[in-house]
């Protein structure tokens, strides 16, 4: 890879990593393992870069190899997730905040990863329905499909968590 | 909680520092470009990784003879219709290899255990006309090698890579035998840029150059 080309990558290094990380988080609910995820993710995009960036997908490009990989990750049995009924380790909250917080990532952690993932790249991310479905490999009409029955899940994990659902209807 | 945006925003907190530089990343690239390499040869015989190199200066076509040398290690035969057959197996007499390749008119260079197939070192190579690649090696066109180059072969022996299983994990290779072979086209006469293990780098020439 080139000097200038080795520039660019660290200038976008900087700028994409603690969001990319962020958008990890939500998919897997570790920020190591996120951290983990991104770097292997901007590995790829180092190994890609020239023809990547001819194509200006950076973005693209980088988002779909960490969310492809948090899904394909979950696809291998010896590292399948087991949803648990409470969160692991839950010690009394300090404060309702606290508790909100514990709840919505209980209850992210329990919505199947695809569903999580279409979520995530919708409502975080900012993505259309097209480019969502382009990141995930799938077709417009099932992020539709799968955006209804993540939300729907979410909703009933929430609602099951106590957590104030009042103005979730609209998800 | 008034949206979906809001919720997932809400997971978001206690966010620890980032743990890693791009530097991290782009050492973790490299490392991984040299094990990429070292796969694609212990599975598809399609690339090279070197701790020597051999060079053979091609006699001129009138001069080439038609060679016929079979060792175990590897073979080199010149066909009917003016193509040469090269098989390798393992990583020895590599020196008489090029020396063998230079009678038959095949002008080459060897690399063992050394990343030197990359786009500072190679040309366009037209494989249909100069290579034709087969299980167990390559069918040479030595009339439609350009002039004032040379085929480079990167030779990749066991003891050089590392496999990859369940159930081990990653596990040092051992021996000479050749686990695969890339090739490129590369100006004669120019110094080659190869990756790592320059300073073992061992050079041979039909010369007796070292």
């Amino acid at each position: 890879v080139r000097a200038d080309a080795v520039e660019e990558f660290t200038a976008y290094v900087r700028a994409r990593a603690p969001g990319l990380r962020r958008t990890a988080f939500l998919l897997c609910g570790d920020w190591q393992r996120a951290e983990d995820e991104v770097q292997t993710a901007l590995v790829k995009l180092y190994l890609s870069w020239d023809r990547v960036r001819s194509r200006q997908s950076l973005d693209g490009y980088v988002r779909t190899t960490l969310v492809r990989g948090l899904i394909d990750e979950r696809r291998r049995p010896w590292r399948r997730e087991h949803s648990r009924a409470v969160v692991p380790d839950r010690v009394v909250a300090e404060s309702m905040a606290i508790e909100d917080r514990l709840a919505v990532r209980a209850a992210l952690a329990q919505v199947p990863p695809r569903q999580r993932a279409v979520l995530v790249l919708r409502y975080y991310d900012d993505c259309d329905v097209a480019e969502t479905a382009r990141v995930i490999g799938c077709s417009e009409g099932t992020v539709k499909s799968q955006t209804a029955r993540g939300l729907t899940r979410l909703r009933e994990l929430l609602a099951a968590g106590q957590l104030d659902t009042a103005d979730c209807s609209e998800m | 909680m008034p949206d979906v945006s809001t919720v997932l925003r809400a997971a978001l907190d206690e966010e620890p520092p980032l743990g890693f530089e791009a530097a991290d990343v782009i050492a973790r690239a490299r490392r991984t470009r040299r094990r990429r390499r070292g796969l694609l040869l212990a599975t598809a015989g399609a690339a090279c990784a070197a701790v020597g190199l051999a060079a053979a200066l091609a006699l001129p076509g009138s001069q080439a003879r038609p060679v016929h040398v079979h060792l175990a290690a590897w073979s080199v035969d010149t066909n009917s219709n003016g193509t040469v057959s090269l098989t390798v197996h393992e990583l020895t007499h590599v020196a008489l290899l090029v020396r063998v390749l230079g009678e038959a008119g095949v002008p080459a260079v060897v690399t063992i255990h050394s990343d030197c197939l990359n786009p500072q070192n190679q040309r366009a190579l037209d494989r249909s006309a100069a290579l034709r690649s087969g299980r167990t090696g390559v069918v040479i066109h030595p009339a439609a090698i350009p002039s004032g180059t040379a085929i480079l072969f990167g030779l990749a022996p066991a003891y050089a890579s590392r496999y990859w299983t369940p159930s081990t994990g990653w596990v040092q290779g051992h021996g000479n035998q050749i686990v695969g072979f890339g090739w490129g086209l590369v100006n004669t006469g120019n110094p080659l840029h190869c990756a790592i293990a320059q300073h073992d780098t061992e050079y041979y020439s039909t010369s007796g150059t070292r």
